[in-house]
Formats: structure tokens, sequence, C-alpha cells
């Protein structure tokens, strides 16, 4: 779906959820929350927090619609802008660093069978390398790297969250893969130096 | 082009953003580049590694109850207007005398 009907339909569907219509409210929810819950896990430290940044952004994205009615352009790009600015609030508060692999997920490793266990093994290696590498971003090309790369949404949506345009967001985007790569050289090159 | 306008470019070459002229001339010169080359390769893995390496995000089952629950108690006039419109219908039907 084009960004401009993704526009156009959001914008009937909260036309419909100010109406009164549960399933307005349900289908946007339906549409949003991966993407919105992606994006809280990439920028928190834990799944519960991510889970508790999101319900809380859809929470005020559907207050600010009812109160602002045709104010709000898209639905997409208002959430996620929520969904930023309270997952760098909870990241204030709790002063930690973002992502890493839960106790759980590890503690299940256990429970596969060998040769599923290494590769499991070596896929979370590479994720925790990766989120390393992420994390250790500037906050504002981990969110372009989070919307465009890893939850596909369009430039120009992106743009809106970041409060730039199409153009700068892409520049930025390509600013921030150049230097996620980078990152990833030198974790790579510091493990094989490593004894 | 230029070393620099082609540098600039590879953002948009690795995303399929760029009209076929434009495209056929960097290919070119990325033949001819080995660091343009480089360059241009290790952004579209970079790029790949993180959409296959970082997993998908999926709201579960619990969270998406859970945060429907709390939406539809944040919004009452949504009961509001599905309990007005399970009202018995003979009273919205025209009368027929």
């Amino acid at each position: 779906m084009t960004p401009q009907r993704s526009d156009s339909l959001d914008l009937r569907l909260l036309t419909r959820f100010r109406e009164g219509d549960p399933r307005a409210l349900e289908t946007l929810f339906d549409q949003y929350a991966d993407r919105a819950l992606g994006l809280a896990v990439r920028l928190t430290e834990t799944r519960e927090d991510a889970e508790e940044v999101a319900q809380e952004a859809f929470i005020r994205a559907f207050r600010q619609s009812r109160q602002l009615r045709g104010e709000m352009a898209s639905f997409g790009p208002w959430l996620f802008a929520i969904v930023r600015r309270l997952a760098s609030d909870k990241r204030r508060q709790l002063r930690l660093p973002t992502l890493s692999l839960s106790s759980s997920e590890t503690a299940s490793l256990a429970d596969a069978n060998a040769a599923d266990a290494y590769r499991e093994t070596e896929r979370r290696a590479e994720q925790a390398t990766l989120l390393a590498a992420l994390d250790s971003l500037p906050e504002e090309w981990r969110v372009v790297l989070t919307l465009c790369d890893l939850e596909d949404v369009p430039h120009a949506q992106a743009a809106l969250v970041l409060g730039r345009s199409v153009a700068a967001t892409k520049s930025l985007l390509y600013r921030a893969r150049r230097a996620l790569r980078d990152r990833l050289l030198e974790i790579w090159k510091e493990s094989d130096e490593t004894p | 082009m230029t070393h620099a306008e082609a540098y600039d470019l590879l953002g948009p070459f690795v995303d399929g953003d760029l009209p076929d002229e434009t495209r056929r001339r960097l290919e070119s010169l990325l033949f001819a580049d080995r660091d343009l080359a480089w360059e241009a390769q290790t952004l579209a893995l970079t790029r790949a590694r993180l959409r296959e390496g970082m997993g998908e995000v999926v709201a579960s089952d619990a969270f998406r109850a859970r945060a429907l629950a709390r939406l539809h108690r944040d919004n009452p006039h949504l009961a509001a207007a599905s309990a007005a419109a399970e009202e018995p219908t003979q009273y919205q039907l025209p009368i027929q005398v």
C-alpha cells in the first residue's frame, strides 16, 4: 500500500473511531501494533518496558486524535513519534543502555537439541552483535534505521516522526547505515583480536 | 560523474531509488573503482544483515488483548455508540400504518 493510500485509510478509520466505531480502533491497532512495538523494543531495555511504552503510545495517540480531530494528518507517524518520546523518557528514568538478550531467552537455548542449539547460538550471537552496534549509535540514527530498515516505514512517514524533510531523512538513513557498518566492523575486528 | 557524486548516490542505489540511467552510470563506475564497490557492497550487506539478523518483533496475543482492553476503557464513547447500535431495530424502522 502506498503511503498516500495508507494515510487516507487511516484518516477514514480515525473519523469512524471518533464517531464511536470500535472496529476502527481495533483495525488501527492491528495495523500498527507490530511496528510500534518493534520501535519500542529497539529503544528500550526490556520487552516489558517496550510493551508499556507501546500501549501508552496508543492510548495517547487515540486521545489526541479525539481532541485534535482534523489536525492529525496520519496516524502512523504520530504514533511512532509518541513511542520515540516515551521510550526516551523511560530510558532517562532508568538511566540504562538499550536492549540486551533477556535471561529467559538465553535459558530457552538449553531446551533445544544440540544442532538446533548451535544454530540458535550463532543466530543469537549475530543478533547480539547487531544490537550492540545499533545501541552504540545516537538515538536519532537508531530511530531512522529501525523505522526504515526494520519496520519498512516509508521515508515520508519516517520524516514526519523525525521532524525532518524526506531528503534529510534519507541522508540521515545513509549516514546511520555507514555508522552501523563501521561499528560492526570494529566489533568483528575486536572479537578477531581476542585470544 | 565524479567520485564524490557517486559516493553520495550509493544510499539511493542500495535502496533501488535511482533512475535507470543514473543507476547504469553508477554501476559502470562501480566496476572500475574498487573502493566505491566496497562501499556499495558493505552498505547493502549491512542493510541485509539488519533486516535478517534482528528478527521481526511481533506483538503477542496477551499484549494485544491487554492493550485493546485498556484502549476500550479509555474510549467510553465506543461503548456508548455500540450500545446505541444494539437497540431493538423496530424503533428504527419506519412504521407503516
